[in-house]
């Protein structure tokens, strides 16, 4: 209980720093640069975390990086993603300019501005949170079920690819374009190599005691 | 043991990594912000010249705004006139 208090303080106290800052200063173009920067950073950090994870389940990272490092990163990144994601909704409550409301940054298709790229963006990051939170939840929950949530960490990831490149206003900018793309590649990449893989597991023959009752 | 220190470590320098990337980010994003307000106001200003119809219409056609980090806002805010004029 303590490791999920632990990541959920970070949040709450990343938001609210981040938040008592914007009203102190005269904020100007700031929350939205701070949302800029931190949503950029949000979605490098869960490209990782979602990497990560794919290099620890499909092994195709061993030999190059140990696998309780690779997992051990996978869960920071993703824990660190959520905190980037509440400083990037979180500023855009002190810009003046868009008019972001409470509930249109927590609930999807509230927003005026692009409302699918921000519904997309909000379902995204709810959905990583959820996946994120039920790493501390699996003996509640059960391993089945926790790995078949876990699974939406795609629907999750691909939500705010489309967000990104559909409601973020840099997605011009060659480098960030590219960030995309190399993204985007990678984790289809990985999700093939998953999905062919797991497909080329044989199935396990019955267990040698169940045959001998049943002979 | 030694493991868990590493660990820790790499956190350390990841977490620090991105707060100074978000922080460096910010201040970039802001401090070009005037520029895009003055780009704006010397568009409005100056006469269309052939090259800039030019690029007006491939913007058009590419479906591309001529400056990229632009926000997406129908008026402009009073503190960007002000660093225009």
């Amino acid at each position: 209980m303590a490791a999920v208090r632990h990541p959920l303080l970070l949040i709450f106290t990343a938001s609210f720093l981040s938040a008592l800052g914007l009203r102190l200063v005269e904020a100007g173009e700031v929350p939205w640069a701070l949302s800029r920067a931190s949503g950029l950073a949000a979605f490098a950090t869960l490209s990782l975390a979602t990497i990560g994870g794919l290099l620890v389940s499909t092994k195709a990272g061993d030999g190059v990086i140990s696998r309780p490092f690779a997992f051990e990163m996978h869960q920071f990144l993703s824990v660190l993603s959520l905190v980037l994601v509440a400083v990037h909704a979180g500023s855009l409550l002190f810009d003046g300019f868009l008019g972001f409301t409470p509930a249109s940054l927590l609930i999807p298709f509230v927003s005026s501005y692009r409302p699918l790229a921000v519904a997309l963006g909000v379902v995204a990051a709810w959905l990583a949170a959820i996946t994120t939170a039920s790493y501390w939840m699996r003996r509640q929950i059960g391993q089945k079920r926790w790995r078949a949530l876990h699974y939406a960490t795609f629907i999750a990831y691909l939500g705010a690819l489309w967000h990104g490149i559909a409601a973020g206003t840099d997605t011009q900018v060659t480098v960030i374009y590219w960030g995309y793309l190399v993204s985007g590649a990678a984790v289809c990449a990985l999700l093939m190599l998953r999905i062919v893989g797991h497909s080329a597991v044989p199935r396990r023959r019955p267990a040698p005691e169940a045959g001998r009752r049943a002979a | 043991m030694a493991a868990a220190v590493r660990f820790k470590t790499v956190r350390l320098a990841i977490a620090a990594a991105v707060a100074a990337s978000v922080v460096g980010g910010t201040a970039y994003f802001a401090r070009t912000a005037p520029a895009e307000g003055a780009a704006e106001t010397t568009q409005e200003n100056t006469a269309p010249t052939a090259a800039g119809a030019a690029g007006s219409i491939a913007g058009a056609e590419s479906g591309a705004s001529p400056v990229p980090t632009r926000r997406p806002a129908a008026t402009p805010t009073p503190a960007k006139r002000s660093r225009g004029s």
